[in-house]
């Protein structure tokens, strides 16, 4: 079902999100993978598949090392934006697979978003694509990057 | 030089808020409350700066009367039949932060206000963030004519939101 943003509410020092290839926003309440892990489903995988991953690694389910790694980046190559606003330093991390026209929007309207949720306009953000990282800022992005 | 001055730009963006007005189009973050009190003081501001890349483009401004808390709004619009969608983004920013409303559009032709870029010889001046620049002709740069804009908006005529979920 389609919601509209909700502004209210308390605003924690950490944030994590996903935005979904077609723009969602996806809050958080816990680390990525567990996401990954609870709502397969909704990132198009197989819980079983997930499972192999971290077998296949030798790592415990859920744990944050290579294979958190293998299966994140393969939902980047899928149009899955991981976000992460961390508190010390204060500065988002941002991974994208690639900067085109359409992630570019998508974007920008996430970056108005956490403007709008009471971020500064000139918060640091690392953009991290497959073609290499960058830091701009939250303004710069809701502007469409130029 | 007042943005109204922009003669292009201020057709769109009167193009524009009458689209939404006609067809209940609201933002999507803070909503606005007099469509033409906010348009007229986009219009009576201090045009800055226009940058595009494809797909976005950009305008700053300098309010003409400060705000001391920023407003954001976001008027998302598209298709019924498909998700695409375009936006007009509008960021006020406070005391003397500059403002600036963004426009995003699918599609291979450039919004119609890119005319008022064109040069007394005809041509659009390109600077690239490399820092080389070049000149284009218009017609070879396939910017939408009022009437093409026209009939995007009636195309583009449901109101679109962001979608926000929030993870238990």
């Amino acid at each position: 079902m389609e919601k509209s943003v909700k502004i209210s509410g308390p605003r924690s020092d950490i944030e994590g999100y996903w935005v979904s290839p077609a723009g969602e926003i996806h809050l958080l309440k816990t680390k990525h993978i567990d996401m990954v892990f609870d709502t397969p489903e909704l990132f198009g995988l197989d819980i079983e598949y997930i499972k192999a991953v971290f077998d296949r690694h030798g790592e415990e389910y859920r744990t944050e090392a290579n294979a958190r790694r293998e299966i994140l980046i393969m939902l980047f190559e899928k149009g899955w934006i991981r976000a992460r606003r961390y508190r010390r330093p204060a500065r988002w991390t941002i991974n994208v697979y690639s900067l085109n026209s359409e992630t570019k929007i998508i974007l920008a309207r996430f970056a108005a978003v956490m403007i709008r949720r009471g971020h500064s306009p000139y918060d640091e953000v690392k953009l991290d694509t497959h073609q290499g990282q960058s830091m701009v800022t939250l303004k710069e992005i809701s502007q469409g990057l130029h | 030089m007042e943005l109204r001055k922009y003669k292009n730009i201020t057709r769109f963006l009167v193009t524009l808020f009458n689209f939404f007005k006609e067809n209940e189009i609201g933002s999507s973050l803070q909503p606005v409350e007099d469509y033409d009190i906010l348009l007229e003081r986009i219009l009576e501001s201090k045009f800055l700066n226009f940058h595009y890349n494809p797909g976005i483009y950009s305008i700053d401004f300098r309010l003409r009367k400060k705000v001391e808390k920023s407003e954001v709004y976001m008027l998302i619009f598209g298709e019924g039949s498909s998700d695409k969608s375009a936006h007009l983004l509008i960021d006020l920013g406070e005391r003397d932060l500059t403002s600036f409303i963004s426009f995003s559009i699918h599609g291979e032709k450039h919004p119609p206000f890119l005319m008022d870029f064109v040069d007394e010889h005809g041509k659009l001046k390109i600077e690239y963030t490399d820092g080389s620049a070049e000149e284009q002709n218009p017609d070879g740069f396939d910017i939408m004519t009022f009437e093409e804009f026209a009939l995007f908006l009636a195309e583009y005529n449901r109101q679109k939101n962001i979608k926000w979920i929030e993870v238990d």
